[in-house]
């Protein structure tokens, strides 16, 4: 369906994190999950649109990062993660207009810098800063 | 109209059996005649998301003004949350970062407010004002406007929506100046928000011009703010609506509230989202004074619709479609289930309605339009979520094939928190049970306890996302 | 002179969400609902009440009434696939080579004697993939299709390549406009998206058409529960949903209700069970590709008696390559030319053959000059093609120049697709095209179909 506003709902949940639908995932996954301490895991909501990226927290605590990309605009966009020095921790694949997707990535304390290395969208406008903190 | 404050201690006394079903054992010996169980399932389910039967039996025994009471004025003590906050793979629910935790926060609001005529009411406000394709974090803020505004009137409601972040982004008011007025906010705001017809391209064109001078300010971490920066406002003569003058953002809101066709049109849609039957010319009328009279309030308005007698009609054979939210969220409820998996998000949004997508500005359709083949067969599929993970399971070795088939029903009726049935169903449902086990040679039938499952697993199923249970 | 990387997208921009949506999807589709739920079964959609309990007869009958009727496939491109690189004109190579530094292909395949190559990844599929089916006499390419002034916005060009109109307003596909004037009043499998969601292609004012990704997700499941109770359980089913009852809401939860199983009932016999696919294809498809899946499926679909007339399928590739254009494009022609050779050749080995014509088409073109980020950016002009035994073969129309540009440096159309509308209906369908195209008179026609 052409309108993105139905483009999204139906490719919300269904894309998310399972390829093959819903019940794939329902009968896959354990529903009662056990209770135990488990190692920090954190999310992170980013929206995309031309051109701009907005994360929807600005400090996470140290450990696993994961970003939860939902592209809002029409063009294609990527999200990629960098240390202060400019190396590339990690980069997601293309994001289509009104898809989503998630990068997982572990980080240490320290500042780390977010973008959209799609052609010039970087310069545009489509970056932003990401804090990690001690747990 | 006379409108009824809660007394605190009658209140106060029907309270513990709402919180402690468990000791009401007498049962209510007599309900009235006119306020029955049949009574109060009706209402919870249209003005919430269904009654327990612990609720249904303490209720019937208040009677109908009290009952009424509580759904729209509360209880004491305010908004509260009943029993224990969800966790998803032991983590709390983090509605703006992780993906589809927004629906299930909201859902789980459904399924353990102590108001749930005000998520309701929110819900039918996020349909009113539908708005989508915003960042999580304005959505939520939109969310709480409406849910503050809930049953509140609606002039303020407007003006809030009119500045609400997600609202003046998604239908392009935000950067909408006297140099490139945008006519889309005031559009829907006549069409969709108000009045519904009696404007012309003139009015909406005019309008536009009064909405004018809202600008944003965008940082690295999203939107910084909206702001109304008057020299950005068309200051002009603007006519709108018969009416002529300087008008700014609140005057255009002030003429569309006070227009003859406002308080019609909003009435009717609420009666609509409360009673699947139309409403007659005459009970239009009473509601939209009753309406203006209140200063166009939403609470006796609605008070009003849940008191009319069209509410309670066909007491048997429900007649309104369940909203798919409503669905999920009351079989939750009645069966005293809660969201311990993000399956119910993917769910909803196969059955027709992802909370915060609304698939336009026009919000969902409703009523017999959530039916159809697929929708239906997402209904069924979900039975398998509530029977395998909640209340509802069904146990291992728990049940014998030799039980009496009106037996099985009745094991399996209270394992789904003992909700309304008709007695053709519970008919089909007995004779079901009986004939259960047919193809099995007589001597296995004693042993045959794994199939004792399977019925239980059935009868469950069916009686929680059967053809019935998709009705209110 | 240099441009802004993503013209087309700036200009969508300033298209609001809310006007986008009152140009894209009209509340005339959404009032069509009947039922679109978005998960992956069968979803139908009609413009007035019908019962759809007798769906599959319906079908039947359709289907039985003239089993011989013809199948319009249309296959979309989505993003705008670019014309040059797809089928690089050697003819010019110095001047293609001198636009296209950083994405120009190196040593394409010739289409033997008409100055074009075409791009390797076509090559790949059975027989030679869609070269193969050029070379055979069944493909004829339109290069340079789009139509005047084009619109480099991908959500307004795909309204008017969906409606066959040049127009702000809402409006049904120009296929189902189609099905509105020819097709059956009852059988929703007429119109067929093979996907979660009808493809605005096929949107219709009245006609009923249907939307499904897979048979095999449809049907009335309870875990646990051996055959034999299950029949029990399904005619308790039947029972139950005849109790609801009294008004239209019951009415709507009744049908449903009993056409969710009469679905799963009639499709049964297409799902896999035990590891067997009654809808396995006689021949070999790409692997862990949702195309060539979709087009197995259809191809299986159009097979059984079910009335299909006309279908719409989307690629599953990335064609809007602003960057990375060398790998994108050739993954996305990969795919593409898999799936639509595996299609052709599935046809084939079914008998179906000569009774199906396929479309493929994009928004738009990409402008002639590549951009920094070894891509392009929207433009006009761009590639379609028609496929099938009784397509016409070869290429059918003018190769735009690349010398002589339009004012804004793209390629100059030299096709309507409107034209190309207009002559599938008549050449193809077989009906006056004036009834779905406006003035389809003064495109002209082409000889698509032989």
């Amino acid at each position: 369906m052409l309108g993105a506003a139905l483009t999204a709902a139906a490719a919300t949940g269904v894309a998310a994190s399972a390829p093959d639908g819903p019940s794939a995932a329902f009968a896959a996954a354990p529903f009662a999950a056990p209770a135990a301490k488990r190692p920090v895991s954190t999310a992170v909501g980013v929206s995309q649109r031309e051109f701009r990226l907005t994360p929807y927290r600005g400090r996470v605590p140290a450990g696993e990062v994961r970003f939860y990309v939902t592209n809002f605009g029409e063009d294609v966009h990527d999200l990629v993660v960098r240390d202060t020095r400019g190396r590339v921790i990690k980069r997601s694949p293309e994001i289509r207009a009104g898809a989503r997707a998630s990068v997982t990535v572990k980080l240490r304390r320290g500042r780390y810098r977010l973008s959209c290395d799609v052609a010039d969208h970087a310069q545009r406008g489509m970056r932003a800063a990401l804090t990690v903190v001690r747990p | 109209m006379a409108r009824r404050r809660a007394i605190p201690g009658r209140i106060r006394a029907a309270a513990p059996a709402i919180a402690a079903p468990a000791a009401t054992s007498a049962p209510v010996a007599v309900a009235s005649a006119a306020w029955t169980e049949a009574h109060v399932h009706r209402l919870f389910w249209r003005a919430g998301f269904g009654a327990t039967a612990a609720e249904a039996r303490a209720w019937s025994a208040r009677g109908k003004r009290a009952t009424i009471d509580w759904i729209v004025d509360g209880p004491p003590g305010g908004t509260r949350l009943r029993g224990r906050a969800p966790h998803i793979d032991g983590r709390k629910l983090d509605p703006v970062n992780e993906w589809g935790h927004d629906v299930l926060w909201w859902l789980d609001r459904m399924v353990r407010s102590n108001r749930p005529l005000v998520e309701k009411m929110t819900l039918f406000w996020h349909d009113h004002f539908a708005t989508a394709e915003q960042d999580t974090p304005l959505m939520l803020r939109q969310n709480r406007l409406f849910r503050s505004h809930a049953l509140g009137a609606f002039r303020p409601l407007l003006r809030g929506v009119t500045r609400d972040p997600a609202m003046q982004l998604f239908l392009s008011l935000a950067d909408s100046t006297k140099d490139h007025p945008n006519e889309n906010y005031a559009r829907e705001l006549m069409e969709l928000f108000t009045l519904g017809k009696g404007y012309s391209e003139r009015d909406v064109r005019e309008a536009s011009r009064a909405l004018t001078g809202f600008r944003t300010k965008w940082g690295n971490r999203g939107m910084e703010w909206i702001r109304y920066v008057p020299e950005e406002h068309d200051g002009g003569v603007k006519r709108i609506l018969g009416k002529r003058g300087r008008f700014g953002v609140d005057d255009v809101l002030d003429i569309v509230c006070d227009h003859p066709r406002h308080a019609p049109f909003l009435v009717t849609k609420l009666w609509q989202f409360f009673v699947a039957t139309p409403p007659s010319n005459a009970t239009v009328r009473r509601l939209a004074a009753t309406y203006r009279r209140s200063g166009l309030r939403i609470k006796p308005v609605v008070r009003q619709i849940l008191e009319h007698p069209a509410l309670y009609a066909r007491l048997h054979q429900p007649d309104m479609v369940k909203a798919p939210v409503v669905f999920v969220a009351g079989a939750l409820r009645t069966s005293g289930a809660t969201i311990a998996h993000d399956y119910p998000t993917w769910m909803l949004s196969t059955m027709g309605q992802q909370l915060f997508y609304p698939p336009s500005v026009a919000g969902w359709d409703w009523g017999t339009r959530w039916m159809s083949s697929n929708a239906m067969r997402q209904r069924f599929v979900i039975g398998n979520y509530l029977v395998n993970y909640g209340p509802a399971r069904v146990d291992k070795g728990a049940y014998k094939a030799s039980l009496e088939p009106d037996r099985a029903f009745a094991i399996a009726h209270a394992a789904v928190g003992s909700p309304p049935v008709s007695e053709a169903t519970r008919a089909t449902l007995i004779r079901l049970a009986s004939r259960w086990f047919d193809d099995l040679p007589k001597s296995w039938r004693d042993d045959a306890d794994w199939r004792a499952e399977s019925l239980q697993r059935t009868l469950r199923h069916l009686l929680l996302a059967g053809p019935e249970a998709q009705l209110c | 002179m240099t441009r802004p990387v993503h013209k087309g997208c700036d200009d969508f921009r300033q298209t609001s969400a809310a006007a986008r949506e009152r140009w894209l999807a009209p509340r005339m589709t959404r009032r069509q609902i009947v039922g679109g739920g978005l998960g992956g079964a069968l979803a139908i959609w009609a413009g007035r009440a019908m019962d759809f309990g007798g769906l599959i007869e319906a079908a039947t009958a359709d289907a039985a009434a003239a089993p011989g009727n013809r199948v319009l496939v249309t296959v979309f491109l989505p993003g705008g696939a670019d014309l040059l690189d797809t089928l690089p004109p050697v003819g010019q190579y110095g001047t293609y080579a001198d636009l296209r530094p950083g994405t120009k292909i190196g040593d394409p395949p010739l289409l033997g004697g008409t100055g074009l190559a075409i791009h390797p990844s076509l090559t790949q599929g059975t027989g030679g993939g869609v070269k193969g089916l050029y070379d055979a006499g069944k493909v004829g390419f339109l290069p340079g299709i789009d139509y005047a002034n084009p619109d480099l916005s991908h959500f307004h060009s795909r309204h008017f390549w969906e409606t066959g109109l040049i127009t702000d307003r809402a409006a049904p596909g120009w296929l189902g406009r189609w099905l509105d004037r020819n097709g059956s009043r009852e059988n929703p499998l007429q119109g067929l998206t093979l996907g979660s969601t009808l493809s605005p292609v096929l949107a219709t004012g009245s006609a009923p058409v249907a939307a499904l990704e897979s048979p095999g997700d449809v049907g009335l499941e309870i875990w646990g529960v051996d055959d034999k109770p299950r029949a029990h359980l399904m005619n308790a089913w039947e029972e139950l949903a005849h109790h609801a009852n009294g008004g239209v809401g019951p009415q709507a939860v009744r049908n449903s209700a009993l056409l969710a199983k009469r679905v799963g009932d009639q499709l049964a016999p297409y799902k896999e069970q035990d590891g067997k696919d009654p809808l396995a294809p006689p021949v070999a498809y790409p692997e862990d590709d949702h195309f060539a899946t979709r087009m197995s499926r259809l191809a299986a679909l159009i097979a059984q008696p079910l009335g299909v007339r006309v279908a719409a399928v989307q690629a599953e590739g990335e064609f809007d390559t602003h960057d990375n254009q060398p790998e994108d494009l050739a993954a996305g022609l990969r795919s593409v030319s898999q799936g639509l050779a595996a299609f052709q050749a599935d046809l084939d080995a079914r008998g179906l053959a000569d009774r199906v014509l396929t479309l493929v088409w994009s928004e738009f073109g990409r402008r002639p000059k590549g951009n920094e980020s070894a891509g392009s950016d929207h433009g006009a002009g761009g590639i379609a093609w028609v496929q099938g035994n009784h397509a016409a073969s070869g290429i059918l129309t003018d190769y735009p120049s690349l010398t002589s540009l339009d004012r804004e440096d793209n390629l100059r159309v030299t096709v309507d697709f409107r034209k190309v509308y207009a002559s599938l209906i008549e050449g193809w369908l077989g009906t006056d095209a004036d009834e779905v195209i406006p003035r389809a008179g003064a495109y002209g026609r082409l000889a698509l179909v032989r």
